[in-house]
């Protein structure tokens, strides 16, 4: 499912995701991001504060190495084990939980992409940090597509295909919206199909207006190994 | 000014409803849009003072103001992208109302507001153009986007099995005796479910000339 159209209103919210970082160094006019922060004490956020920012806000940040990042609560190692085993309501964490987390995937994996190679140049490195982030972004998809592609996908195409007219509230209630949009494609083609065995059964026939036409030419159709003789 | 925030509940409100065009919240958007911009503005001039301040050849942003720079610039194209979308997926519904008039069960119409209404508008007479000059035959394109019959409709039939045996009267009042072979034009209210049972067959333009 295309989710890197510029309209797609579920990839949109999805980069509302808070992301926990901390600062690499002072920022300035940005002492509002502080949680802490009394207002009007200062007008700057001070080097190594932690705070939260949405996926779309932070990923200039984490490109250029302003800050360091860390997965959200409910997609760290804890969340991601009570995932696994089906423990977790993943609607109700995120509604938008797979898009959410493919995009934070790829938010770590341009963060230590870009970091690493200023590192390299710069000659610093804190090789430790960029092997665990990189490790975590790798188990995260790999969470992500083991919950989507397990029990969850073969009940929801299941119901897709099979509950044509039937109420179906209660089991898409806990799917999240990438799930719901394939259970609405699914449900719609099943209810196409249906359509289609009502009204679309008939057999296609030539059209007998050409016939005629054929027909009316006499001479031509005497003659031996002609086309038209051969069509009629 | 709120990073994002009337941007983000512009798009929730097209997820939970089909509800009028908010004038209001579109307008508040705009605003906060504008207030990145000057925001961005007074920034960047007041870094570049600096900038000229500190003569050392090479002039740098200071790097404590750059994150703010990039912040501002971000919340520019977010309140860009919301504001774009929440009018894409509108025209899309409005467009979509005109080759589906007929609304699914429990479906919400959608509202529009009066520019809506005159694109709604603009949008069929336009199709209505073109049928005309190009397709003279057509009186809607609608009518061969594969819709099924109203249940008012009337459709023409074939009967493929007998569903009942000697005549009978339909709900509509409609008297008729089926016979395998033999064609009629039925309100479809009436024969939808031999139909679907595979009694009876509705015909196409191409099975009638058979």
């Amino acid at each position: 499912m295309q989710t890197k159209n510029y309209f797609d209103v579920d990839a949109i919210l999805a980069e509302e995701e808070l992301v926990p970082c901390q600062s690499n160094f002072d920022f300035s006019y940005l002492s509002h991001l502080d949680p802490d922060e009394r207002p009007g004490k200062r007008h700057y956020l001070p080097e190594g504060t932690k705070f939260k920012v949405p996926v779309w806000a932070v990923e200039k940040w984490a490109t250029l190495g302003f800050v360091k990042l860390s997965l959200p609560r409910h997609f760290g190692r804890k969340a991601r084990e009570r995932i696994e085993a089906g423990e977790a309501d993943i609607r109700k964490r995120n509604e938008r939980f797979f898009i959410a987390g493919k995009r934070l995937g790829d938010l770590l994996d341009n963060y230590t992409a870009h970091v690493e190679k200023a590192w390299r140049r710069s000659g610093d490195s804190d090789q430790r940090l960029l092997e665990l982030i990189k490790r975590e972004s790798a188990q995260l998809r790999r969470t992500l597509l083991s919950a989507y592609t397990g029990q969850r996908l073969s009940q929801t195409l299941n119901w897709a295909l099979s509950s044509v007219g039937d109420d179906v509230t209660e089991y898409t209630k806990g799917l999240t919206e990438l799930e719901r949009r394939l259970f609405l494609l699914g449900a719609t083609s099943a209810s196409s199909h249906e359509a289609w065995k009502v009204y679309g059964n008939g057999r296609l026939l030539p059209v007998t207006e050409h016939k005629r036409t054929i027909r009316s030419v006499t001479p031509d159709l005497q003659a031996p190994g002609n086309k038209r003789q051969r069509i009629s | 000014m709120d990073f994002g925030r009337y941007g983000r509940e512009l798009l929730l409100e097209l997820k939970r409803s089909n509800a009028a065009y908010n004038d209001t919240l579109v307008s508040s958007c705009l605003q906060d849009l504008n207030l990145h911009v000057c925001a961005l503005g007074d920034q960047v001039a007041a870094a570049s003072r600096d900038q000229h301040a500190s003569t050392d050849g090479k002039p740098k942003l200071s790097m404590s103001v750059r994150p703010s720079i990039l912040l501002q610039e971000a919340a520019i194209h977010r309140n860009k992208r919301c504001l774009l979308t929440y009018h894409w997926v509108r025209l899309q519904r409005i467009q979509k109302q005109y080759w589906s008039p007929r609304q699914e069960e429990n479906e919400e119409p959608q509202q529009l507001g009066p520019a809506e209404e005159d694109f709604l508008q603009a949008y069929q007479q336009l199709h209505q153009r073109y049928a005309q000059n190009t397709l003279p035959f057509v009186d809607d394109l609608r009518a061969h986007a594969g819709l099924p019959p109203l249940n008012t409709e009337r459709v023409l039939l074939r009967v493929v099995t007998a569903p009942t045996e000697g005549p009978v009267v339909l709900a509509s009042g409609v008297s008729v005796e089926f016979r395998v072979g033999a064609t009629h034009f039925l309100p479809w209210n009436d024969v939808e479910e031999w139909v679907r049972k595979g009694h009876l067959r509705v015909l196409t333009g191409e099975e009638h000339n058979e």
